[in-house]
């Protein structure tokens, strides 16, 4: 019983990251309807920065601060470059070239920092922590901790600011947001931004929890984030944080009772489950083809 | 006798009304004209007739066959086939190509025979081509086989989508504001074309409009609507006069 | 303007002349090129035209973002490495079954995909290939796991096998060959126009006739299928396989290459094979870089792509005013 309650914390603590990076992709989906393939990739540059600015010697906390910053602003670059002039065109063509440029930060970053697994320095101190007998660990208190007020914060941010209500705007109606005076570029710039900063945090809380930095994490944090996203129903802003914890929670699970190997085969059970049961997710309306 | 009828059509979109229990039939040959303000619920009546959206209550019966919750392919296949208002052609193809789909329904899409290319299959896909230049011909736009739709003007686009739609070999053809946007003398001549065609192939028309004096010359009936109802249905002479009509248009007092 | 744009393409006759002697040039190579190193770029490449004509059926025609072909590439492999191996079938039925193997689970994918979102078929389809890695790596007895399969026979059939490359060579372009004239017939008639149609306005597709779930199902069977079989002769070809093989990177890839060379487009489709495979490949001792780079290359060029041709380089449709787009894609011009 103790045994599983500590597990319970380590699946809170992951399940928190993934709802992290699942906000990034939810929230540019619930606005423009469009699944951001380059956000993987661009949380996974994120955490190379971080990594680098630690290796150049910046304080802790300023680097990973500014490597949130290089989030929000590739985040920013992206929006611009490939994804604003296709906004208009067929639905699949801003998907390729938000892909697109996934491959490039790919490659950059394969091309920079090599293809091989980095560690991650361990920012936060590790030890136990007794609370009713069970012990649970420093870190995984400290994750959940950080996601949860990054959470709250932007929960507060996107439904309790005047910004807030400008991107519900442009969310329900975009033609018509812009005929009332809503800057809609500078909002879905911001809901870009946001989404990679808060990608960045969690990936490199990511990179911390499973000690390691890799290429492929960019991809690996999008099915995740998209596990999470379809959990909970996608493009609803409480739906991808509790479909984050949800499945980090099955995940745990699966570890524990099947063992480490199945971890990652979770999240791509889920999107295909799914999909094939409720597709509209687990607390989603239904999704359909606006005619 | 009646071809079509729609009984008691319901339909409302997250609690909006769109219809309430609109009942509308149509006889074989006749041409009936819809009117109504923006938002009275036309277009999505055609959706709904079309297969795209589904009556919450009602039936819809094609010659006494219920067709209310046949998908759009099904109900094209039975000869109910429509232009949209804002006009859905498709851009990556020439107009020919445009108007050569339009007549899928009567191509053999068999799988094998396509990889085979049998006699029969090369000799319908060579009709398929000859009936749909002649449709595009019919239209007036005979010598823009090979234009892509981005380098038509929209006069031409519109003729286009109503060629694409004769070449479906339609019973009821549903045309959503075939001369929106048009001056009254282009709205004048879309109409004759229109004219024309049911004439030669024999086809009962429902036509949404918004130019009241172009319709109430080519309709035989019209039915006027307003806020997702039938407010009146009748002959076009007397229903230009109707008061409730004028008051839907025009705003009370203009009676 | 009509005028101008139908003399642009050539004539039908002309065309099929061009092609005629293309195929002569390719069949005579291995009698002309100085080594094997050559003959296996371009035996490569015409392998990797089969898996990206199955994604440009997919992508192309119908216009669904699928980025998990190499899934049934390699599942296609399998299959048919396998069936060979262990039950001793034939060669030729192998390949067929691994496309129908293929074909089969792609149609089955994408069943419930297509019901809520085409969107998602992108999704699922790289959760598909994900699990697909993670089932070959772990499930031993069938697959020997990372050790990957060695040893298998070459391509043949009738006691007859294709063992000198050259042989091999000329097998996979007869193949290659058939399945070009085969998706033509399938992509210029009906079907093809229905796959065209959805891509282009599913609604009126549905409302002209066109059966919308089932052409995008047949379209993803028909895909899955290509890359299934392609997939048996590939392996056939290597003579081993793995399933680090067909990871999801290199369904990436394929993705690329068919809307690098050209969306619905059969010329295009092997243009994206040859700018994607036979230029790294040529290149991979003296230019090692390329192979890391070639996504990101491809990456950036696809999004220029997208903004400025988004049919790909031989890709149908008209050239969009090319000047007045890159206005509006330059940092201080708008969007429009």
């Amino acid at each position: 019983m103790v045994y599983y309650l500590e597990q319970l914390s380590n699946g809170l603590a992951i399940g928190s990251i993934y709802a992290l990076i699942a906000l990034g992709y939810s929230l540019v989906y619930s606005i423009l309807n469009l699944i951001n393939f380059a956000h993987g990739y661009v949380i996974m540059v994120g955490a190379f920065v971080a990594l680098q600015l630690l290796a150049l010697g910046v304080h802790p906390a300023l680097a990973v601060l500014l490597a949130c910053c290089s989030g929000a602003l590739i985040a920013m670059l992206v929006e611009r470059i490939a994804y604003r002039p296709v906004r208009h065109a067929n639905r699949v063509i801003p998907m390729i070239s938000a892909l697109g440029a996934g491959l490039v930060l790919s490659a950059a970053a394969q091309l920079i920092w090599g293809p091989e697994v980095r560690s991650f320095p361990q920012l936060i101190p590790r030890f136990p922590v007794e609370i009713g007998g069970i012990n649970l660990s420093s870190q995984s208190l400290v994750i959940l901790a950080i996601s949860v007020v990054l959470v709250v914060a932007s929960s507060w941010f996107l439904h309790r600011t005047r910004f807030g209500l400008a991107a519900q705007c442009v969310r329900q109606d975009m033609v018509a947001a812009q005929l009332m005076g809503i800057p809609v570029n500078t909002v879905i710039v911001a809901i870009y931004a946001l989404g990679g900063f808060l990608g960045v945090a969690g990936s490199i809380l990511f990179a911390m929890y499973f000690n390691a930095v890799f290429i492929q994490m960019g991809l690996l944090a999008t099915t995740k984030a998209w596990a999470a996203a379809m959990l909970g129903g996608i493009g609803s802003f409480q739906g991808a944080f509790w479909g984050g914890i949800l499945l980090g929670l099955a995940e745990t699970l699966a570890v524990i009772t099947v063992g480490s190997a199945y971890r990652d085969g979770v999240s791509m059970a889920i999107i295909v489950g799914v999909l094939l049961l409720r597709p509209a997710g687990l607390f989603g309306t239904t999704i359909k083809e606006r005619s | 006798m009646t071809l079509l009828s729609c009984e008691g059509i319901s339909k409302s979109f997250l609690g909006v009304k769109a219809l309430v229990d609109v009942s509308i039939s149509v006889v074989e040959g006749e041409t009936l004209g819809i009117i109504g303000p923006n938002g009275s619920g036309k277009t999505t009546f055609f959706n709904i007739l079309s297969g795209l959206e589904r009556a919450d209550a009602g039936r819809i019966l094609l010659k006494g066959r219920d067709i209310t919750r046949t998908p759009p392919h099904r109900i094209s296949a039975q000869g109910i086939v429509r232009t949209f208002q804002n006009l859905r052609l498709f851009g990556g193809m020439t107009a020919l190509d445009n108007v050569i789909c339009g007549g899928h329904k009567e191509a053999p899409t068999g799988f094998l025979g396509q990889i085979a290319q049998t006699a029969r299959v090369r000799r319908a896909e060579a009709e398929g081509r000859e009936h749909a230049r002649a449709c595009l011909a019919d239209v007036g736009l005979g010598a823009y086989e090979n234009a892509f739709t981005t380098q038509l003007s929209y006069g031409q686009t519109k003729r286009l989508e109503l060629a694409r739609a004769l070449n479906g070999r339609p019973r009821i053809l549903l045309l959503d504001e075939p001369t929106a946007g048009m001056n009254d003398v282009q709205a004048g001549e879309i109409l004759e074309l229109v004219a024309a065609m049911r004439q030669r192939h024999a086809l009962t028309l429902i036509v949404i409009e918004h130019n009241v004096p172009v319709l109430a010359r080519f309709a035989d009936r019209i039915v006027v609507m307003d806020a997702g109802q039938k407010l009146v249905e009748g002959l076009p002479g007397d229903v230009v006069r109707d008061a409730r009509v004028i008051e839907a248009y025009l705003g009370t007092g203009a009676a | 303007m009509t005028q101008t744009l139908a003399s642009l393409a050539p004539a039908p006759r002309l065309r099929g002349l061009a092609v005629l002697l293309f195929v002569l040039a390719l069949a005579v190579l291995p009698l002309v090129l100085p080594g094997r190193f050559w003959l296996h770029i371009v035996s490569l490449t015409m392998i990797y035209t089969i898996f990206v004509l199955g994604q440009n059926i997919v992508t192309g025609w119908a216009g669904m973002l699928t980025l998990g072909q190499a899934a049934f590439v390699g599942m296609g492999a399998y299959t048919s490495v396998i069936l060979t191996m262990q039950y001793g079938v034939p060669w030729p039925l192998a390949a067929l079954a691994a496309g129908a193997v293929a074909g089969i689970t792609g149609a089955l994918l994408s069943i419930p995909c297509l019901r809520v979102k085409a969107d998602f078929l992108s999704l699922v389809t790289i959760a598909f290939n994900q699990i697909f890695f993670v089932v070959a790596n772990n499930w031993m007895d069938l697959t020997r796991g990372p050790m990957g399969i060695p040893g298998v026979p070459a391509m043949g059939a009738f006691g007859w096998q294709a063992t000198t490359a050259t042989q091999q060579f000329w097998l996979i372009l007869a193949v290659v060959i058939l399945l070009f004239v085969i998706v033509g017939r399938l992509t210029r008639g009906p079907i093809g126009r229905a796959w065209k149609m959805i891509r282009d306005d599913e609604i009126a597709a549905g409302t002209i006739g066109v059966n919308v779930t089932g052409y995008k199902v047949l379209a993803f069977g028909v895909g899955c299928f290509l890359c299934g079989l392609g997939g048996s002769i590939y392996g056939h070809y290597m003579r081993f396989i793995s399933p680090d093989m067909f990871k999801l990177e290199e369904s990436l890839l394929l993705m690329q290459m068919a809307i690098l060379g050209g969306l619905a487009s059969m010329p295009g489709t092997a243009l994206g094979v040859f700018l994607m495979i036979a230029i790294p490949e040529a290149l991979r001792s003296q230019e090692p870089w390329l192979i890391t780079a070639r996504p990101g290359i491809a990456g950036a060029m696809l999004v220029l792509l997208m903004i400025f041709r988004p049919n790909g380089l031989l890709g149908l449709g008209e050239t969009p005013p090319v000047l007045r787009k890159l206005r509006a894609a330059l940092p201080w011009g708008g969007a429009k």
